[in-house]
């Protein structure tokens, strides 16, 4: 599955547009994590707990994305956009859609 | 075509400029803020609390019952008392009761007198024992007597509301616990302000009735003294922390006062009435000395 | 009283190890964008036309920062007098100049030689507690070009 932000991909043809995919991922926060967070929210600096939790969060938004693409028969996705969003106090939905395509 | 990424200077998107630098601004600009807009909207709100007319606080008062005294004979001879130092500041009857002022005696060791809504005068036992001569005493109720005179009372409730509602709004600018906290504990301090200005009042429309009864104003300061020696009475809050002036400062304010109206400073000091001087030993404890000194501290 | 004295440790607190952490990072930030200058970040949606057409791939990079007390005490007091809040523009400056070289860097290890499109994003993760922000993400993305010298 070939995966790009951009509108065409280069030297290869669209030879089918078969519309929006999206994969969604709503993760609380881990308390532990929290408690680090609250003492990092006086020193400042980088929270890496959340930076890892939320790349595998949209990691796995990513793959539903891919899932729902390979189920309708695409190989691509195209002019793929992600988008985060805090529903409620300490749980966050990462978001990712594109365009599924078939190439040539 | 060429793609490039060349170096763009830094400073552009940030300040260059030292973050202590602009903390100090901020905290003196927000402080003085918050201490400008509080004391305007305190005068404001007392100036127009000042003109609610008497009738209208005696209504007001009526919500705030308070329980009959427990010592009718010690209440009638300080209800006599209050009543010539009353007329000697100038005050009329009302058409509620037979007196301006109405005095409540309770038996309780706290060391407190003060005026409240309606022209109410709360006098604790307390506050009797630790008085040296009736000089002392006519100066506290005299004090009292012309908080009621100058509408204190009223004042104090109407800047209160006021305050508190802006103090409230304060707290919920900032959005931060802490820092709300801190911004509202600086809008009351100023607020304290208003309260050692009228404490200073009331000390001279005292004081000028007092002289003008007993002729002179001998044996009164004693009173501040006698708080000075209480177990922590010379250890006091730095004044802007204060709701009263020092003691200190009083007494030097009282003796510059008598001064400059030429006040007489010697006379005789009359002693505590009999009457008063009785109930005081029938009703102390075994030990006296060291009980009510614990009920200050708490 | 008590109030007055935690707030200024954690003043003190806040103000030291922030910016120490922001000096070493604007340090590392710099030396790193000097490294990396070599993969140029494009927000062109269209890359060029090759003879030979590259493989494309999509690189991201992302990182959570978050506020230190002594900035946010800053911003509140700001928050009642408006203007600029500059203690958060560095934070935000920092954060994603980092996401953009963590993307880069990805791009750089998949073997890309620049990156198109490239999308940055940003969320406040613990919104909610009144209205501070506290940890920011910000999220950069775009697709990798992996050019095959011809």
């Amino acid at each position: 599955m070939l995966l790009t932000n951009l509108e065409i991909v280069p030297g290869k043809r669209i030879t089918k547009h078969l519309g929006l995919v999206q994969g969604s991922s709503v993760r609380a926060k881990h308390v532990g994590r929290d408690i680090m967070a609250s003492l990092k929210n006086i020193f400042g600096g980088e929270l890496k707990g959340y930076t890892e939790l939320l790349q595998e969060s949209r990691e796995e938004a990513i793959n539903r994305m891919q899932a729902q693409a390979e189920k309708v028969g695409a190989n691509a996705i195209l002019n793929v956009r992600f988008s985060t969003s805090s529903i409620a106090q300490g749980a966050a939905e990462l978001f990712a859609y594109g365009t599924a395509v078939v190439l040539e | 075509m060429e793609y490039t990424n060349p170096k763009i200077p830094e400073g552009i998107n940030t300040t260059t400029e030292h973050p202590l630098k602009e903390f100090f601004i901020l905290t003196a600009g927000v402080l003085a803020l918050i201490a400008i807009v509080v004391f305007m909207l305190g005068l404001a709100a007392q100036t127009i609390a000042r003109k609610i007319p008497f009738q209208m606080e005696l209504e007001l008062a009526k919500n705030y019952q308070v329980e009959p005294s427990s010592n009718p004979e010690i209440q009638k001879y300080l209800q006599k008392l209050a009543d010539r130092l009353a007329t000697a500041q100038g005050l009329s009857k009302t058409l509620k009761t037979d007196s301006p002022v109405t005095v409540h005696f309770y038996e309780d060791n706290i060391i407190n007198a003060f005026a409240t809504l309606g022209g109410n005068i709360i006098f604790y036992r307390g506050m009797l024992e630790k008085l040296p001569s009736e000089n002392a005493l006519a100066l506290v109720m005299s004090h009292e007597i012309a908080h009621i005179k100058l509408r204190h009372p009223i004042m104090a409730l109407g800047r209160g509301v006021v305050i508190g509602l802006a103090v409230s709004a304060i707290t919920g600018a900032s959005g931060q616990g802490l820092t709300d906290q801190i911004l509202g504990d600086a809008g009351l301090l100023t607020m304290l302000k208003f309260g050692r200005d009228q404490e200073q009042e009331a000390d001279k429309t005292g004081l000028a009735a007092v002289a003008k009864i007993y002729g002179h104003i001998n044996g009164t300061t004693d009173l501040f003294e006698m708080f000075n020696e209480l177990p922590g009475g010379n250890q006091q809050l730095p004044q802007f922390l204060s709701s009263h002036p020092q003691n200190e400062n009083r007494i030097k304010f009282i003796r510059q006062y008598s001064i400059d109206n030429n006040l007489a400073t010697r006379g005789k000091i009359l002693p505590m009435p009999k009457l008063i001087r009785k109930y005081l030993e029938s009703t102390s404890t075994p030990t006296p000395a060291p009980a009510p000194k614990e009920k200050i501290k708490n | 009283m008590v109030d007055l004295i935690v707030l200024l440790v954690l003043l003190a607190l806040g103000y030291g190890f922030g910016r120490y952490a922001e000096k070493t990072h604007y340090r590392s930030i710099i030396k790193r964008e000097k490294l990396l200058r070599k993969i140029p970040a494009i927000a062109s949606k269209f890359p060029p036309m090759y003879r030979n057409p590259p493989e494309t791939i999509l690189v991201t990079g992302g990182i959570v920062i978050s506020v230190d007390y002594f900035k946010r005490f800053v911003a509140s007091l700001r928050n009642i007098i408006g203007g600029r809040i500059t203690s958060y523009e560095s934070l935000l400056d920092r954060a994603r100049r980092e996401a953009i070289l963590r993307m880069k860097e990805q791009a750089r290890d998949q073997g890309g030689s620049m990156v198109f499109n490239v999308k940055i994003e940003t969320a406040s993760i613990s919104k909610g507690r009144k209205n501070t922000i506290g940890s920011v993400e910000v999220f950069a993305y775009g697709t990798a070009l992996l050019i095959k010298s011809n």
